[in-house]
């Protein structure tokens, strides 16, 4: 579904760019853990909320900063959906 | 018998000496000290530029060449960021200036007390007080050591001697901070990497792996920079050198390594522990504390200078009216203890939060915008003669959030410190 995977190929780019240059990463997996595996910290958390809430028009409240939101990119997308919905 | 003695030559007493000689009142200042003499504590707030200009300073401190400060920096742990507030973007009320001043503590307060001299205040150098007889019912007596041995009487006696705390240890009122025991390595560098306009002047916090640690960042003069580093006692205890803890310290984080490669010492390492404390009164019959000597927290928010300065002027309007009215006893005083509690729980409560959230902070106030305006304000000093403020309720809310939630990404980073 073309809106979908649109929607997914955006919030990967958010990911990946949120990481910062220091992260060197052209693509990442859907799965791969955003804390655990890829390294994020306060910094790049606050700029992947901060470009979620910019490209998707939404708000992500404190106590949605959870491990199962920002678990990876595909549960990512699940909240995103559920925000937009 | 003079009117005050105050004990202690440093911002508190030479601000209260020149307030009250410049009211005409037979005041006596006493310092330990022969001035200029080093001390730590050498960034203000723009809070303390309202009393500065009361005391007729302000002008001497554009031209002496004291560093401007124009807004503060934090550094996260890991990775690499800074988060800025500039002080112009909410001037406080009633300063003339969107900035204030990194200063030389040896020359900053050896002008201060010299300003007191100029305004007509009895300034002895070399005269440590020992001793206060309080005698509730008489005058108040103090012991002087040192260069000048002597006995003083006066109607009011003001401790002034900042984290010697006379007055404290004599009566047994000094209560250490159960929740902070910071231990504090620091000194003078040359060839720190500021960073780049407009934040290289400003006072850089940088938050550090260490439990509760960080580093400050502060320009005295164009070449040198007061560094120093702190964290929880117990982290200096398990590294037992002083100067591995100080440097590994500014090796800790990636920011800092940018800004502390290529630092060099100038000074030996000096320390400073057991800072954390409060008084049980701050003032009594013929008696009264200001500055350290009343309460001293954390350097966090560069406030003590600001407090120290506030305290005199509210002490010396205290007194004013307690000498015209012939009422020196601690009722006349309740008022002054009301208006310095009030202004140092505030700054209390910011610190509380701020450590609890550490490097969470700069989360928050990005997050906040709607705060940014109070925080601003209170980065600045304006803690005194105000009601409970918005942006520490919702610290404490963003805190209990987090607690709260189960799964929470922030749970972790959050810190032990109790918030009741």
């Amino acid at each position: 579904m073309r809106g979908t995977d649109d929607r997914r190929a955006q919030i990967r780019a958010l990911v990946i760019d949120s990481l910062g240059p220091e992260s060197d990463l052209p693509t990442i997996d859907d799965d791969a853990a955003l804390f655990d595996d890829l390294g994020m910290d306060s910094a790049s958390l606050l700029r992947l909320v901060t470009g979620l809430e910019a490209a998707f028009q939404i708000q992500v409240e404190d106590d949605e900063l959870r491990h199962d939101v920002f678990q990876n990119v595909s549960s990512l997308d699940d909240f995103v959906q559920r925000k937009l919905g | 018998m003079h009117d005050v003695i105050i004990a202690g030559g440093g911002p508190a007493g030479s601000a209260l000496g020149s307030l009250l000689a410049s009211a005409g009142v037979d005041v006596v200042l006493l310092e330990k000290e022969h001035h200029p003499r080093e001390h730590v504590g050498e960034s203000l707030v723009t809070s303390a530029n309202l009393v500065l200009g009361e005391l007729g300073v302000l002008d001497w401190m554009e031209e002496v060449g004291f560093v401007k400060k124009s807004g503060a920096s934090w550094h996260p742990p890991s990775g690499s960021a800074e988060i800025s507030l500039n002080f112009a973007e909410l001037p406080l009320p009633g300063s003339d200036r969107p900035y204030t001043f990194h200063v030389d503590r040896a020359k900053f307060d050896h002008h201060l007390i010299n300003r007191a001299a100029e305004l007509g205040c009895d300034v002895r150098e070399g005269a440590r007080v020992r001793h206060v007889d309080l005698n509730p019912s008489g005058a108040r007596e103090v012991h002087v050591n040192g260069d000048q041995k002597s006995k003083l009487r006066a109607r009011v006696v003001v401790d002034a001697t900042g984290r010697g705390t006379l007055l404290g240890n004599q009566l047994g009122i000094k209560r250490h901070d159960p929740l902070f025991d910071q231990f504090a390595a620091y000194t003078w560098c040359e060839n720190v990497n500021r960073g780049p306009d407009p934040t290289s002047d400003y006072i850089h916090i940088y938050f550090t792996p260490l439990t509760r640690g960080w580093v400050w960042q502060i320009p005295i003069t164009d070449s040198i920079t007061s560094v120093g580093v702190v964290a929880d006692k117990s982290t200096y205890r398990e590294y037992g050198d002083l100067s591995s803890w100080f440097w590994d310290g500014l090796r800790s984080t990636p920011d800092l390594r940018t800004a502390m490669h290529e630092a060099k010492a100038v000074r030996p390492l000096l320390t400073e522990r057991d800072y954390s404390y409060s008084l049980d009164r701050f003032s009594g019959d013929g008696w009264l504390l200001v500055g350290d000597a009343a309460r001293f927290v954390d350097p966090i928010f560069s406030s003590g200078v600001s407090v120290a300065l506030h305290s005199a002027k509210f002490a010396a309007e205290s007194i004013l009216l307690s000498l015209e009215q012939g009422d020196v006893s601690h009722r006349a005083y309740a008022a002054y203890e009301d208006r310095l509690r009030q202004g140092v729980d505030i700054w209390y409560d910011f610190i509380r939060l701020y450590y609890k959230l550490m490097n969470l902070f700069t989360y928050f106030v990005l997050r906040r915008p709607e705060h940014r305006v109070q925080l601003v304000r209170l980065l600045q000093g304006d803690v005194f003669d105000r009601s409970e403020l918005d942006v520490l309720k919702a610290m404490r809310a963003f805190v209990r959030t987090v607690e709260q939630t189960p799964g929470h990404v922030w749970q972790s980073a959050l810190t032990d410190m109790p918030l009741d």
